[in-house]
């Protein structure tokens, strides 16, 4: 069962929204190396999109060094990335960067939001 | 080699004295998904007839390449040609014969049960649509000309419709012209997006470079006068600028602040400009 959603609305293009949403799967250990990629055909009818918008997602990863296309049989896991932890780190910067231009906006300073992360943290 | 499969040339098409397609020159590839939106009345609907065969142009020609025929073209519309009376075997029978279809048994859809006898008469809108589409599935088509019905689904329906669509664009390479307001109806489908207006195209921009293109910002202060105005939004509670072409330099320098802006919005933008200039005339 994949986690994977685009939402219309965002003006992010689909097909980055499709890689984000493979990497968070990778990331998280629910794709792991070996593991089948949903066929392009089947995931454009799920989600409704354009079956070149999947192909280019898939595509761009494979470049990226997350998937393995083989031809005639379709695209696989296979991270060969030096280091999940590069990604990781990046993708979690883009988190806490829209997380603190929120926070900010809410005329909260810094200790502000060191103090709410580590209270809630501790309580959970 | 050229991957075109339509190449349209100088078409006009005249009602009375208004050109309501005026010396278009345009051709669509294979395999791909355009959306066509436009105010009421620019000729999107004209120009799909067109394509079809099913109106004869004044001037200009609509060439059919790659092994592109009549057979293979699919037009879907509001208004299916089909006699009433006929029952839907009766129905398929006839498409068969007409477009030399081998297969003998009758395409149905997955999700819905359109059973043989019943008379076209008595099928609801959405459901004349979908068979519709399941007769012009069978003709394989390389061409689907699909003209505003997906707003007249309802929302199992639309997604029926969209399925059977995308699996047509995947298994024959179908390009897909559709004629289409409402983005969320036609979904993240189309790579290429054309605005007509008075019989022409005003844009036609794949969808990657017109999200680039167009911007939008909040009004405050003076405006720079190089940047280009494509729309303003009409409430005073929240003056916004849609600006086309959008040039990376304006980001820093100018104080605004731009945002990017969805693909609904950003048609919203181009037919309202149009409505604009309408009465600037």
């Amino acid at each position: 069962m994949i986690r994977i959603s685009v939402d219309l609305n965002s003006p992010l293009p689909a097909y980055q929204q499709i890689i984000q949403s493979l990497k968070i799967e990778i990331l998280s250990g629910r794709l792991k190396n070996g593991d089948r990629l949903p066929p392009i055909r089947e995931l454009a009818k799920l989600l409704k999109l354009n079956p070149n918008t999947v192909a280019k997602a898939y595509y761009t990863l494979e470049n990226e060094g997350f998937v393995e296309g083989r031809p005639g049989s379709g695209n696989w896991v296979n991270v060969r990335a030096p280091g999940l932890n590069g990604l990781r780190r990046s993708m979690l910067d883009g988190e806490t960067r829209a997380y603190l231009d929120r926070a900010f906006s809410l005329g909260a300073n810094l200790d502000d939001v060191r103090n709410s992360v580590q209270r809630i943290a501790a309580h959970e | 080699m050229s991957d075109n499969i339509l190449e349209i040339r100088n078409l006009t098409v005249r009602f009375r004295k208004r050109a309501a397609v005026d010396a278009v020159t345009v051709a669509f590839r294979r395999g791909e998904a355009v959306v066509i939106a436009g105010p009421n009345g620019a000729g999107k609907s004209t120009f799909l007839r067109c394509l079809a065969g099913a109106i004869v142009p004044d001037r200009g020609r609509v060439l059919y390449r790659q092994g592109l025929s009549r057979k293979n073209i699919g037009f879907l519309s509001d208004r299916l040609s089909l006699y009433e009376g006929w029952t839907l075997e009766e129905a398929w029978m006839f498409h068969r014969r007409e477009f030399g279809i081998a297969e003998p048994a009758r395409p149905t859809f997955q999700g819905i049960d359109l059973a043989p006898r019943r008379r076209i008469k008595n099928l609801s809108v959405g459901e004349r649509t979908l068979f519709h589409l399941s007769l012009l599935m069978a003709q394989k088509p390389a061409v689907l000309l699909i003209d505003e019905v997906l707003h007249a689904l309802d929302p199992y329906l639309r997604e029926r419709f969209l399925e059977a669509v995308i699996e047509a664009m995947d298994e024959f390479q179908t390009a897909v012209i559709m004629v289409n307001h409402v983005f969320q109806e036609t979904a993240q489908l189309p790579e290429r997006v054309m605005i007509m207006d008075r019989g022409r195209f005003g844009l036609d921009e794949s969808r990657e470079d017109l999200e680039r293109k167009v911007k939008k910002a909040a009004v405050a202060g003076e405006w720079p006068a190089e940047i280009p105005v494509l729309f303003e939004t009409l409430s005073d509670l929240r003056k916004e600028r849609y600006v086309y072409p959008f040039r990376e330099e304006w980001a820093g320098k100018s104080g605004l602040d731009f945002k990017d802006v969805a693909l609904g919005e950003i048609v919203k933008a181009f037919i309202g400009g149009a409505y604009v200039q309408k009465r600037a005339r």
